[in-house]
């Protein structure tokens, strides 16, 4: 629990950073319409013996609540979460994904598709600025070479694709006439599943194409290559990307002082100095008006970077997660607890419910 | 495509109020912060070292050997078969030198398919899966490799992709487009039987290496680590790889072994060595007869209710794999597949509450 001490200087540091007004925000937030998340959870079972129920859906703050407004199952954990200009939602499975879906806020499975023989998505899909192609990180099983699938916005079928010159890549984020793609670098075999059989050969990478041409405009690496570039979000302000790193060190002790955060300001890369509690793993990213803040969720806390003033001190947040932010509000999910904009009290989630690590404002 | 720069602009200037992200605990979950927290049974223990000693000797390192014999067996039938006398092979063809090339491919694969179920070890560190049985096979792919040896009749199977060798690719030769003898796509597959031949011997010598090899209680720890995470992984595959793509999405002809025609024999297999490294009974492999099933390790460490929940959903798979073939209804398979799911809910959730297991597959596992 934070101490009165370090909650006086949190408001001190955030004052300073200019968080505060958040407040009105959330008042504004709570007089409109309710505030909806698009997002993926795990449902903890009430009987003993059933297993997880993976689900995909959309929760709506009611009463100083999260409430569930819509679910439905899928096959397996759902990671990434987007929306379509028309309103429609996306989904697609966290790696090594084997499933798609075009599904409305209402909870109705639209389309469905499945990863072709010897490929796999890898988390995350992002609509084109105009709509008219998808774009989903995925990787073939032969190599393990990355890629950037264009797919149809209403069959989901493959179009083509283009290399991202790494593998494992993750998210996306167009910005302008620029698509950047995180390549995390993390080696993993299909029939191995998940684990991390040869991280000394990691190789992670950020890559971006033109658009709509596909042109690699360039690719671009930090020096310690135990650090997997994975979550983006772009300070328009500053033109800077930030990106939220997750450490792969063999030593625990490395691994929690390592930095969380990358910056890209157009020419290099370079990371930010460690934070001196981030454990190493950033979940998630969104930008500030200052700068970035990241959900530490193995510290239990988030981050706030300011582009002036560096690392401000951190905000225990359980479980730290899921980022969402929009143009009325913005939100952050812990394990247990979630916060929206400005002082109210933590929020409870749903009961059994424990979110991924994305979520989307739909206002 | 243009950039919607309003709503960019818009996130960018709102500010993130962290102030209202400050978690303020509730007096129950205060409590329960301050509740000693259960302490889990360590894996460094002499059961563990008794658990591990055991499937690699009295499983790995026979099963091994094994598949070495009967890739043995292959290389020979195989080079037997492309200097045969026969003038032109089809799918239909029936010769006595293509048919026994043929059962030294199906038991061969039989005896892959066993061993691989739960790859630890040598089968890890080797990337035998890769080497052996990469799957989808790419027909165009496998075609431009035997048009272009490195010398007639010769390929550096160190340059090859995955997709253009292995079992997969010999299945392709043997039965879809059957190599017809002394042409570039004979010695080709007398070349992928050798390779496979080579790579069974030595993962047979380096199992019996580890067979007899002795150690530590951490490093037992750490095989064991592996193997549960890698049980988990061989159940993922039976259920998704095996039996739900193809129904769902792929199409029969995309099951494993479907262009020999073994898909059923496959899926057998596969699920005998599954089902008999997690209880053993009386239909498991040969070798599994003498190995501690994963089951009773976890009664022996205190863990009956997790033995009973696993003893209790293995049953419930058995019946649904009892005759699978490719002609079962898609239906009935997927619900076969769910219940494969289900057997790994207990050693994904409640035994890692109770044991020091690692999970890479965790569902508290980020992305």
């Amino acid at each position: 629990m934070a101490t009165e001490a370090s909650r006086r200087r949190c408001l001190r540091a955030l004052a300073a950073l200019g968080l505060l007004p958040g407040t009105v925000a959330f008042a504004q937030a709570l007089k409109g319409p309710p505030l909806r998340l698009a997002l993926a959870w795990d449902e903890t079972p009430v009987e003993p013996s059933a297993g997880r129920t993976r689900c995909l859906g959309v929760w709506v703050l009611a009463d100083g609540r999260f409430e569930v407004a819509a679910r439905q199952v899928v096959p397996t954990r759902a990671h990434g979460v987007a929306r379509l200009p028309g309103g429609e939602l996306l989904a697609v499975a966290r790696r090594p994904g084997l499933w798609l879906r075009r599904w409305a806020a209402d909870g109705r499975l639209l389309h469905e598709a499945w990863a072709e023989p010897g490929r796999q998505f890898n988390g995350h899909v992002l609509p084109s600025a105009d709509g008219r192609v998808i774009f989903s990180t995925e990787q073939t099983h032969d190599d393990g070479a990355g890629c950037v699938a264009l797919r149809d916005p209403l069959t989901l079928a493959l179009r083509g694709e283009w290399p991202t010159g790494g593998t494992d890549p993750h998210q996306m984020l167009q910005v302008g006439d620029r698509l950047f793609v995180a390549n995390g670098g993390v080696p993993t075999r299909p029939q191995t599943g998940r684990a991390k059989l040869d991280l000394p050969a990691m190789d992670s990478s950020l890559v971006a194409f033109d658009l709509p041409s596909g042109r690699r405009l360039g690719i671009w690496r930090l020096p310690d290559p135990r650090l997997s570039l994975r979550h983006l979000a772009w300070h328009e302000a500053s033109a800077t990307l930030g990106i939220a790193l997750q450490a792969e060190h063999d030593d625990a002790a490395t691994r929690a002082r390592a930095p969380l955060l990358a910056l890209f300001e157009g020419a290099s890369l370079r990371a930010a100095p460690s934070p001196e509690a981030g454990a190493g793993y950033a979940g998630d990213i969104a930008a500030t008006s200052v700068g970035f803040v990241l959900s530490a969720t193995k510290a239990g806390a988030l981050m706030a970077w300011s582009l002036h003033a560096g690392w401000q001190p951190p905000v225990p947040l359980a479980g730290a997660c899921a980022l969402a932010t929009g143009p009325a509000a913005s939100c952050a999910l812990g394990g247990e607890r979630g916060r929206v904009e400005g002082g109210a009290p933590a929020l409870a989630l749903p009961p059994g419910c424990q979110p991924d690590n994305h979520a989307l404002l739909l206002i | 495509m243009s950039f919607d720069r309003s709503a960019a602009r818009a996130a960018a200037a709102l500010s993130f109020g962290l102030l209202g992200l400050v978690a303020a605990q509730t007096p129950a979950q205060a409590q329960a912060a301050s509740a000693p927290a259960k302490a889990l049974l360590p894996l460094a223990d002499p059961q563990t070292n008794a658990f591990v000693d055991g499937l690699l000797k009295a499983w790995y390192a026979p099963t091994a050997k094994r598949f070495a014999t009967d890739g043995d067996a292959l290389a020979d039938r195989a080079q037997a078969w492309c200097s045969s006398a026969a003038k032109a092979a089809t799918p239909t063809t029936r010769d006595p030198a293509l048919d026994a090339a043929r059962a030294a491919w199906v038991q061969a694969m039989a005896s892959w398919t066993r061993l691989s179920a739960v790859q630890i070890g040598p089968l890890l560190d080797r990337h035998s899966d890769t080497r052996l049985d990469f799957q989808p096979m790419r027909p165009a792919a496998l075609d431009k490799v035997i048009a272009n040896p490195s010398a007639p009749g010769e390929w550096a199977m160190d340059r090859v992709g995955a997709q253009a060798r292995g079992l997969p690719a010999m299945e392709y030769l043997l039965w879809k487009k059957p190599a017809t003898p002394r042409t570039s796509s004979c010695a080709y597959l007398v070349v992928l039987a050798r390779d496979v031949r080579d790579e069974a011997r030595e993962l047979a010598l380096a199992y019996a290496g580890e067979a007899a090899a002795p150690r530590t209680p951490a490093q037992a720890a750490e095989w064991f680590n592996t193997y549960v995470n890698q049980w988990l992984a061989g159940m993922a595959r039976l259920r998704w790889r095996d039996l739900e793509m193809p129904v769902r999405s792929w199409g029969m002809d995309q099951a494993p072994r479907a262009a020999s025609g073994q898909t059923a024999l496959a899926w057998r297999e596969r699920w005998l060595a599954l089902r008999g490294m997690s209880v053993g009974g009386a239909n498991s492999p040969d070798g599994l007869r003498g190995v501690t099933p994963l089951a009773d390790y976890l009664k022996a460490r205190g863990l009956t209710t997790e033995a009973a929940t696993m003893a209790r959903d293995i049953a419930a798979v058995d019946a649904g794999m009892q005759g699978a073939n490719p002609a079962t209804p898609g239906p009935q398979l997927l619900d076969t597949a769910k219940r494969v799911d289900t057997i790994t809910h207990t050693m994904s959730r409640d035994v890692p509450a109770a044991l020091q297991v690692q999970l890479e597959f965790s569902p508290e596992d980020g992305d």
